[in-house]
Protein backbone atom coordinates (compact mmCIF):
# COMPACT_ATOMS: atom_id res chain seq x y z
CA UNK A 1 0.00 0.00 0.00
CA UNK A 2 1.42 3.38 -1.30
CA UNK A 3 1.33 6.30 0.97
CA UNK A 4 -0.51 9.36 -0.04
CA UNK A 5 3.39 11.42 -0.17
CA UNK A 6 4.45 8.56 -2.27
CA UNK A 7 0.97 8.82 -4.83
CA UNK A 8 2.10 12.59 -4.97
CA UNK A 9 5.19 12.25 -5.74
CA UNK A 10 4.26 10.39 -8.97
CA UNK A 11 1.24 12.53 -10.10
CA UNK A 12 3.46 14.70 -12.08
CA UNK A 13 4.54 12.02 -14.39
CA UNK A 14 1.34 10.31 -14.19
CA UNK A 15 -0.32 13.10 -15.97
CA UNK A 16 2.17 13.04 -18.69
CA UNK A 17 1.57 9.38 -18.90
CA UNK A 18 5.02 9.09 -18.72
CA UNK A 19 5.06 5.60 -16.36
CA UNK A 20 4.74 2.06 -16.22
CA UNK A 21 1.66 0.41 -16.25
CA UNK A 22 2.64 -1.15 -12.90
CA UNK A 23 2.74 2.88 -11.55
CA UNK A 24 -0.06 3.95 -13.36
CA UNK A 25 -2.54 1.07 -11.74
CA UNK A 26 -1.09 1.84 -8.35
CA UNK A 27 -2.28 5.58 -8.63
CA UNK A 28 -5.42 4.45 -10.60
CA UNK A 29 -6.35 2.21 -7.65
CA UNK A 30 -5.72 5.09 -4.76
CA UNK A 31 -7.17 7.52 -6.49
CA UNK A 32 -11.05 6.92 -6.08
CA UNK A 33 -10.12 6.54 -2.54
CA UNK A 34 -8.23 9.63 -1.71
CA UNK A 35 -9.88 13.01 -2.11
CA UNK A 36 -6.37 15.05 -1.60
CA UNK A 37 -4.14 13.10 -4.10
CA UNK A 38 -7.50 13.55 -6.74
CA UNK A 39 -7.31 17.22 -6.23
CA UNK A 40 -3.07 16.95 -6.69
CA UNK A 41 -3.95 15.38 -10.34
CA UNK A 42 -6.70 18.15 -10.64
CA UNK A 43 -3.84 20.88 -10.49
CA UNK A 44 -1.54 18.70 -12.57
CA UNK A 45 -3.57 17.94 -15.15
CA UNK A 46 -3.89 21.25 -16.72
CA UNK A 47 0.11 21.47 -17.27
CA UNK A 48 0.13 18.22 -19.67
CA UNK A 49 -2.50 20.00 -21.21
CA UNK A 50 -1.05 22.91 -21.94
CA UNK A 51 1.78 21.02 -23.07
CA UNK A 52 0.01 21.07 -26.68
CA UNK A 53 0.14 24.18 -27.65
CA UNK A 54 3.99 24.03 -27.41
CA UNK A 55 3.81 21.67 -30.23
CA UNK A 56 5.21 24.65 -33.08
CA UNK A 57 1.91 25.90 -35.17
CA UNK A 58 1.98 24.22 -38.79
CA UNK A 59 -0.70 24.46 -41.07
CA UNK A 60 -2.24 21.45 -42.48
CA UNK A 61 -3.50 21.20 -46.19
CA UNK A 62 -6.00 22.81 -47.76
CA UNK A 63 -8.34 19.47 -48.44
CA UNK A 64 -7.66 17.92 -45.08
CA UNK A 65 -11.04 19.99 -43.89
CA UNK A 66 -12.90 17.99 -46.66
CA UNK A 67 -12.03 14.84 -45.45
CA UNK A 68 -12.77 15.60 -41.92
CA UNK A 69 -16.36 17.00 -42.94
CA UNK A 70 -16.97 14.28 -45.66
CA UNK A 71 -16.25 12.06 -43.18
CA UNK A 72 -18.76 12.93 -40.54
CA UNK A 73 -20.81 14.20 -42.29
CA UNK A 74 -20.36 13.23 -45.90
CA UNK A 75 -24.71 13.88 -47.01
CA UNK A 76 -24.22 17.72 -46.05
CA UNK A 77 -21.06 17.72 -47.97
CA UNK A 78 -22.32 16.16 -51.30
CA UNK A 79 -25.53 17.24 -51.64
CA UNK A 80 -25.36 20.73 -50.31
CA UNK A 81 -27.77 22.71 -52.19
CA UNK A 82 -26.86 25.84 -54.82
CA UNK A 83 -27.94 28.93 -53.99
CA UNK A 84 -30.81 29.70 -56.45
CA UNK A 85 -32.58 33.28 -56.74
CA UNK A 86 -35.64 33.19 -58.69
CA UNK A 87 -37.10 36.64 -58.78
CA UNK A 88 -40.68 35.57 -60.46
CA UNK A 89 -41.61 33.65 -57.60
CA UNK A 90 -40.20 35.37 -54.51
CA UNK A 91 -42.77 38.36 -55.89
CA UNK A 92 -45.65 36.27 -56.14
CA UNK A 93 -44.89 34.86 -53.03
CA UNK A 94 -44.51 38.23 -51.21
CA UNK A 95 -47.97 39.30 -52.35
CA UNK A 96 -49.36 35.84 -51.02
CA UNK A 97 -48.12 36.76 -47.75
CA UNK A 98 -50.17 37.87 -45.03
CA UNK A 99 -47.92 40.59 -43.60
CA UNK A 100 -48.72 42.02 -47.70
CA UNK A 101 -49.66 45.80 -47.50
CA UNK A 102 -50.19 48.13 -50.68
CA UNK A 103 -47.73 50.38 -48.89
CA UNK A 104 -45.20 47.71 -49.55
CA UNK A 105 -46.12 47.98 -53.00
CA UNK A 106 -44.24 50.88 -54.14
CA UNK A 107 -41.16 49.68 -52.64
CA UNK A 108 -41.51 45.88 -54.13
CA UNK A 109 -41.95 47.23 -57.22
CA UNK A 110 -38.99 49.57 -57.00
CA UNK A 111 -36.26 46.66 -55.90
CA UNK A 112 -37.64 44.45 -58.79
CA UNK A 113 -36.68 46.92 -61.52
CA UNK A 114 -33.59 47.70 -58.97
CA UNK A 115 -33.18 43.93 -59.37
CA UNK A 116 -33.41 43.57 -63.05
CA UNK A 117 -31.25 46.26 -63.66
CA UNK A 118 -28.56 44.20 -61.71
CA UNK A 119 -29.17 41.01 -63.29
CA UNK A 120 -28.80 42.32 -66.44
CA UNK A 121 -25.37 43.79 -65.55
CA UNK A 122 -24.57 40.34 -64.12
CA UNK A 123 -25.81 39.09 -67.54
CA UNK A 124 -22.81 41.52 -68.81
CA UNK A 125 -20.41 40.59 -66.53
CA UNK A 126 -20.99 36.75 -67.11
CA UNK A 127 -19.48 36.92 -70.37
CA UNK A 128 -16.15 38.64 -69.23
CA UNK A 129 -16.10 36.33 -66.00
CA UNK A 130 -16.55 32.93 -67.84
CA UNK A 131 -13.04 32.12 -66.78
CA UNK A 132 -13.95 32.46 -63.32
CA UNK A 133 -17.21 30.47 -63.37
CA UNK A 134 -15.16 27.91 -65.11
CA UNK A 135 -12.35 27.60 -62.18
CA UNK A 136 -15.29 27.55 -59.99
CA UNK A 137 -17.12 24.80 -61.36
CA UNK A 138 -13.74 23.09 -61.44
CA UNK A 139 -12.91 23.48 -58.25
CA UNK A 140 -16.16 22.15 -57.42
CA UNK A 141 -15.79 19.36 -58.74
CA UNK A 142 -12.37 18.78 -57.09
CA UNK A 143 -14.07 19.22 -53.08
CA UNK A 144 -16.42 16.83 -54.54
CA UNK A 145 -14.31 13.60 -55.71
CA UNK A 146 -12.67 15.10 -52.39
CA UNK A 147 -15.42 14.68 -50.38
CA UNK A 148 -16.80 11.15 -51.80
CA UNK A 149 -13.51 9.30 -51.57
CA UNK A 150 -13.65 6.37 -50.24
CA UNK A 151 -11.17 5.64 -47.27
CA UNK A 152 -7.70 7.54 -47.31
CA UNK A 153 -6.13 9.17 -49.93
CA UNK A 154 -3.81 7.25 -51.90
CA UNK A 155 0.38 8.57 -51.80
CA UNK A 156 2.19 8.45 -54.80
CA UNK A 157 6.03 7.54 -54.18
CA UNK A 158 8.58 10.67 -55.12
CA UNK A 159 11.38 9.48 -57.28
CA UNK A 160 14.98 11.13 -57.38
CA UNK A 161 13.81 13.41 -59.51
CA UNK A 162 11.97 15.33 -56.89
CA UNK A 163 12.92 13.90 -53.95
CA UNK A 164 10.47 15.74 -51.29
CA UNK A 165 7.58 15.59 -53.81
CA UNK A 166 4.46 14.65 -52.10
CA UNK A 167 1.02 13.27 -54.27
CA UNK A 168 -1.92 12.47 -53.15
CA UNK A 169 -5.00 10.46 -55.27
CA UNK A 170 -8.21 10.85 -54.21
CA UNK A 171 -10.60 8.42 -55.98
CA UNK A 172 -14.05 6.96 -55.05
CA UNK A 173 -14.84 3.09 -55.86
CA UNK A 174 -17.26 3.21 -58.89
CA UNK A 175 -15.91 7.10 -60.37
CA UNK A 176 -14.40 7.23 -63.55
CA UNK A 177 -13.33 11.02 -62.04
CA UNK A 178 -10.69 11.37 -59.92
CA UNK A 179 -8.37 14.34 -58.20
CA UNK A 180 -5.16 14.26 -57.88
CA UNK A 181 -3.00 17.09 -54.89
CA UNK A 182 0.62 17.60 -55.23
CA UNK A 183 3.00 19.50 -53.18
CA UNK A 184 6.70 20.73 -53.26
CA UNK A 185 7.22 19.50 -56.96
CA UNK A 186 10.08 21.70 -58.43
CA UNK A 187 8.58 24.59 -60.38
CA UNK A 188 9.27 24.33 -64.23
CA UNK A 189 9.79 26.65 -66.89
CA UNK A 190 7.51 28.10 -69.28
CA UNK A 191 7.69 24.76 -72.11
CA UNK A 192 7.24 22.21 -69.48
CA UNK A 193 4.65 20.81 -67.74
CA UNK A 194 3.79 17.64 -65.21
CA UNK A 195 2.06 14.50 -67.30
CA UNK A 196 -0.06 11.95 -65.13
CA UNK A 197 -0.21 8.53 -66.59
CA UNK A 198 -2.81 6.15 -66.04
CA UNK A 199 -1.26 2.70 -66.78
CA UNK A 200 -3.73 -0.43 -67.72
CA UNK A 201 -2.85 -4.31 -66.93
CA UNK A 202 -0.97 -4.73 -69.94
CA UNK A 203 1.58 -1.80 -69.66
CA UNK A 204 0.01 0.87 -71.62
CA UNK A 205 -0.03 4.64 -70.49
CA UNK A 206 -2.89 6.79 -71.11
CA UNK A 207 -2.56 10.35 -70.31
CA UNK A 208 -4.78 11.97 -67.74
CA UNK A 209 -3.87 15.04 -68.66
CA UNK A 210 -1.32 17.96 -67.67
CA UNK A 211 -1.29 20.67 -64.77
CA UNK A 212 1.90 22.90 -63.70
CA UNK A 213 2.56 23.99 -60.31
CA UNK A 214 3.04 27.45 -58.56
CA UNK A 215 6.31 28.86 -57.01
CA UNK A 216 5.45 26.76 -53.82
CA UNK A 217 5.05 23.08 -55.81
CA UNK A 218 1.56 23.22 -55.15
CA UNK A 219 -0.64 21.84 -58.32
CA UNK A 220 -3.86 20.06 -58.10
CA UNK A 221 -5.69 18.23 -61.68
CA UNK A 222 -8.92 16.28 -61.68
CA UNK A 223 -8.56 13.08 -63.95
CA UNK A 224 -11.48 12.21 -66.22
CA UNK A 225 -10.82 8.35 -67.19
CA UNK A 226 -12.76 5.97 -69.00
CA UNK A 227 -12.98 3.32 -66.01
CA UNK A 228 -12.27 3.95 -62.51
CA UNK A 229 -8.89 4.30 -60.58
CA UNK A 230 -9.36 0.49 -59.15
CA UNK A 231 -9.34 -0.60 -62.89
CA UNK A 232 -5.92 0.41 -63.58
CA UNK A 233 -2.30 -1.12 -62.27
CA UNK A 234 -0.59 2.45 -61.58
CA UNK A 235 -0.48 5.95 -62.16
CA UNK A 236 2.77 7.70 -62.50
CA UNK A 237 3.86 11.63 -63.20
CA UNK A 238 6.29 12.67 -65.74
CA UNK A 239 7.92 15.92 -66.98
CA UNK A 240 7.08 16.59 -70.49
CA UNK A 241 6.60 19.74 -73.41
CA UNK A 242 4.32 22.00 -72.31
CA UNK A 243 0.96 20.90 -74.39
CA UNK A 244 1.75 17.41 -73.27
CA UNK A 245 2.97 14.11 -74.92
CA UNK A 246 1.29 10.28 -76.22
CA UNK A 247 3.71 9.02 -74.22
CA UNK A 248 5.99 9.38 -71.64
CA UNK A 249 9.77 10.84 -72.27
CA UNK A 250 10.67 12.97 -69.59
CA UNK A 251 11.85 12.21 -66.33
CA UNK A 252 8.74 10.45 -63.57
CA UNK A 253 8.49 12.42 -60.02
CA UNK A 254 6.02 10.52 -58.56
CA UNK A 255 4.44 7.04 -58.69
CA UNK A 256 2.13 4.83 -57.61
CA UNK A 257 1.13 1.36 -57.89
CA UNK A 258 -2.51 0.48 -57.61
CA UNK A 259 -1.72 -3.33 -57.20
CA UNK A 260 -0.95 -3.63 -53.88
CA UNK B 1 -18.71 33.08 -36.86
CA UNK B 2 -17.64 30.58 -34.86
CA UNK B 3 -16.03 32.52 -32.63
CA UNK B 4 -19.06 33.91 -31.56
CA UNK B 5 -20.14 30.38 -30.05
CA UNK B 6 -18.50 29.37 -27.07
CA UNK B 7 -16.85 25.96 -27.31
CA UNK B 8 -19.77 24.16 -25.27
CA UNK B 9 -22.13 25.83 -27.27
CA UNK B 10 -20.80 23.97 -30.46
CA UNK B 11 -20.54 20.98 -28.90
CA UNK B 12 -24.09 21.12 -27.65
CA UNK B 13 -25.57 21.99 -30.85
CA UNK B 14 -23.22 19.17 -31.84
CA UNK B 15 -24.76 16.38 -30.15
CA UNK B 16 -28.14 17.88 -31.10
CA UNK B 17 -27.23 17.10 -34.20
CA UNK B 18 -26.59 20.18 -35.99
CA UNK B 19 -24.18 19.78 -39.35
CA UNK B 20 -21.70 22.73 -39.12
CA UNK B 21 -20.05 22.19 -36.00
CA UNK B 22 -17.99 19.97 -37.58
CA UNK B 23 -17.09 22.84 -39.88
CA UNK B 24 -16.73 25.43 -36.91
CA UNK B 25 -14.39 23.19 -34.55
CA UNK B 26 -12.31 22.59 -37.35
CA UNK B 27 -11.86 25.87 -38.63
CA UNK B 28 -11.14 26.42 -34.39
CA UNK B 29 -8.46 23.87 -33.75
CA UNK B 30 -7.34 22.11 -36.70
CA UNK B 31 -4.13 23.92 -36.51
CA UNK B 32 -3.87 23.07 -33.07
CA UNK B 33 -4.37 19.57 -33.42
CA UNK B 34 -2.31 19.55 -36.52
CA UNK B 35 0.29 21.08 -35.31
CA UNK B 36 0.61 18.78 -31.75
CA UNK B 37 0.17 15.18 -34.15
CA UNK B 38 2.96 17.11 -36.98
CA UNK B 39 4.92 17.63 -33.92
CA UNK B 40 4.43 13.93 -32.47
CA UNK B 41 4.65 11.91 -35.80
CA UNK B 42 6.72 13.86 -37.76
CA UNK B 43 5.05 13.01 -40.93
CA UNK B 44 2.55 15.10 -42.18
CA UNK B 45 0.78 12.80 -44.31
CA UNK B 46 0.24 10.34 -40.95
CA UNK B 47 -0.52 13.37 -39.14
CA UNK B 48 -3.04 14.69 -41.18
CA UNK B 49 -4.89 10.49 -41.22
CA UNK B 50 -4.16 10.95 -37.21
CA UNK B 51 -6.40 15.08 -37.24
CA UNK B 52 -8.99 12.79 -39.33
CA UNK B 53 -9.68 10.57 -36.62
CA UNK B 54 -9.27 12.96 -33.99
CA UNK B 55 -12.19 15.12 -35.45
CA UNK B 56 -14.40 11.85 -36.14
CA UNK B 57 -13.69 11.16 -32.50
CA UNK B 58 -15.02 14.25 -31.34
CA UNK B 59 -18.25 13.93 -33.70
CA UNK B 60 -18.97 10.14 -32.39
CA UNK B 61 -17.73 11.00 -28.86
CA UNK B 62 -19.25 14.59 -28.37
CA UNK B 63 -21.97 13.25 -25.92
CA UNK B 64 -19.21 12.18 -23.92
CA UNK B 65 -17.60 15.37 -23.19
CA UNK B 66 -18.80 17.50 -19.68
CA UNK B 67 -17.74 20.85 -19.58
CA UNK B 68 -17.37 20.53 -15.87
CA UNK B 69 -14.55 17.87 -15.98
CA UNK B 70 -12.31 20.81 -18.11
CA UNK B 71 -12.42 22.64 -21.00
CA UNK B 72 -13.26 21.81 -24.25
CA UNK B 73 -9.59 21.99 -25.67
CA UNK B 74 -7.72 20.63 -23.24
CA UNK B 75 -10.79 17.52 -24.10
CA UNK B 76 -9.87 17.67 -27.75
CA UNK B 77 -5.74 17.73 -27.39
CA UNK B 78 -6.11 15.34 -25.00
CA UNK B 79 -8.16 12.68 -27.58
CA UNK B 80 -5.46 13.89 -30.12
CA UNK B 81 -2.20 13.61 -28.00
CA UNK B 82 -3.77 10.26 -27.34
CA UNK B 83 -4.31 8.84 -30.77
CA UNK B 84 -0.98 10.04 -32.09
CA UNK B 85 0.98 9.10 -29.27
CA UNK B 86 -0.44 5.05 -29.89
CA UNK B 87 0.12 5.73 -33.46
CA UNK B 88 3.88 6.83 -32.71
CA UNK B 89 4.33 3.49 -30.55
CA UNK B 90 2.50 1.44 -33.19
CA UNK B 91 4.88 2.96 -36.07
CA UNK B 92 7.69 4.03 -34.07
CA UNK B 93 9.00 6.34 -37.03
CA UNK B 94 11.15 8.46 -34.12
CA UNK B 95 13.08 7.33 -31.87
CA UNK B 96 13.99 10.95 -30.41
CA UNK B 97 12.96 14.28 -30.27
CA UNK B 98 14.73 17.16 -32.37
CA UNK B 99 13.33 20.37 -31.32
CA UNK B 100 14.05 22.37 -35.35
CA UNK B 101 12.70 19.59 -37.25
CA UNK B 102 9.55 22.05 -38.25
CA UNK B 103 11.29 25.03 -38.21
CA UNK B 104 10.60 24.93 -42.12
CA UNK B 105 7.48 24.49 -42.17
CA UNK B 106 6.60 26.90 -38.99
CA UNK B 107 3.62 29.75 -39.17
CA UNK B 108 5.45 32.70 -36.97
CA UNK B 109 3.13 33.49 -34.55
CA UNK B 110 2.86 37.19 -35.49
CA UNK B 111 1.09 36.20 -38.54
CA UNK B 112 -2.61 37.69 -38.95
CA UNK B 113 -4.97 35.67 -36.51
CA UNK B 114 -8.52 35.88 -36.03
CA UNK B 115 -9.80 35.28 -32.59
CA UNK B 116 -9.48 31.65 -31.95
CA UNK B 117 -6.17 31.74 -33.65
CA UNK B 118 -5.03 34.33 -30.92
CA UNK B 119 -6.19 32.95 -27.98
CA UNK B 120 -4.07 29.43 -28.83
CA UNK B 121 -1.14 31.79 -29.85
CA UNK B 122 -1.50 33.10 -26.50
CA UNK B 123 -1.65 29.79 -24.77
CA UNK B 124 0.84 29.06 -26.61
CA UNK B 125 3.20 31.93 -25.17
CA UNK B 126 2.08 31.03 -21.67
CA UNK B 127 3.45 27.36 -21.84
CA UNK B 128 6.60 28.32 -23.87
CA UNK B 129 7.73 30.26 -22.18
CA UNK B 130 6.68 28.81 -18.92
CA UNK B 131 9.13 25.94 -20.60
CA UNK B 132 11.97 28.26 -21.56
CA UNK B 133 12.29 29.41 -17.70
CA UNK B 134 12.75 25.95 -16.13
CA UNK B 135 16.27 23.99 -16.78
CA UNK B 136 17.18 22.35 -20.45
CA UNK B 137 17.23 18.78 -18.46
CA UNK B 138 13.89 19.00 -17.10
CA UNK B 139 12.12 20.54 -19.87
CA UNK B 140 13.65 17.47 -22.32
CA UNK B 141 12.71 14.53 -20.08
CA UNK B 142 9.51 16.27 -20.00
CA UNK B 143 8.99 16.99 -23.70
CA UNK B 144 10.51 13.21 -24.35
CA UNK B 145 7.38 11.92 -22.31
CA UNK B 146 4.84 14.23 -23.65
CA UNK B 147 5.91 14.69 -27.48
CA UNK B 148 7.89 11.14 -27.81
CA UNK B 149 5.30 8.56 -25.48
CA UNK B 150 8.49 7.39 -23.61
CA UNK B 151 8.64 6.34 -20.27
CA UNK B 152 10.74 7.62 -17.67
CA UNK B 153 12.69 3.87 -17.94
CA UNK B 154 13.12 4.69 -22.27
CA UNK B 155 14.05 8.34 -21.91
CA UNK B 156 16.77 6.97 -19.00
CA UNK B 157 17.76 4.48 -21.38
CA UNK B 158 17.69 7.13 -24.37
CA UNK B 159 19.58 9.93 -22.38
CA UNK B 160 22.05 6.99 -21.00
CA UNK B 161 20.89 8.43 -17.18
CA UNK B 162 20.10 6.82 -14.10
CA UNK B 163 16.18 6.18 -13.98
CA UNK B 164 16.11 7.72 -10.27
CA UNK B 165 17.77 10.95 -12.28
CA UNK B 166 15.19 11.29 -14.78
CA UNK B 167 12.09 10.97 -12.18
CA UNK B 168 13.91 13.67 -9.75
CA UNK B 169 13.98 15.44 -13.29
CA UNK B 170 10.39 15.29 -14.29
CA UNK B 171 8.85 15.74 -10.88
CA UNK B 172 10.76 18.89 -10.57
CA UNK B 173 10.28 20.26 -13.94
CA UNK B 174 6.68 19.71 -13.57
CA UNK B 175 6.93 21.30 -10.47
CA UNK B 176 8.06 24.29 -11.56
CA UNK B 177 5.91 24.55 -14.55
CA UNK B 178 2.93 24.17 -12.18
CA UNK B 179 4.45 27.56 -10.07
CA UNK B 180 5.18 29.36 -13.40
CA UNK B 181 1.87 29.03 -14.71
CA UNK B 182 -0.07 29.55 -11.45
CA UNK B 183 2.30 32.93 -10.84
CA UNK B 184 1.45 33.83 -14.74
CA UNK B 185 -2.62 33.57 -14.63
Amino acid sequence: MSTCQEIQELIPTFVLDAMTDAERAQIEQHLPRCADCAQRVAEYRPIADLLAFAAPPVEPSPELKYRVLSATMPKQIARAPRPTFDLQSLIANLFRAPAFAAATLVLVVALAIWNFALQNQVNQQAGLSREVTREIEHQREFLNIVAYTDGQPRRMIATDAAPKAVGRLYAATELNSFALVVYDLPTLDANRAYQLWLIDPNGDRTSGGTFTVDHEGTGWLIIHASQPLKSYQGVGITVEPRGGSSKPTGARVLATSLRD
Amino acid sequence: MSATFSDEQLVDALTRGESWVMAALYDRYARLVFSLAYKILNDRNIAEDAVQEVFVKVWRRARDYSPERGKFSSWLTGIAHHHAIDELRRRRVRPIASEDETAALEIPDSAPAPLDLAIQSLERRRITTALGAIPHDQRRAIEMAYFDGLTQQEIADQLREPLGTIKTRMRLGMQKLKLLLEDAH
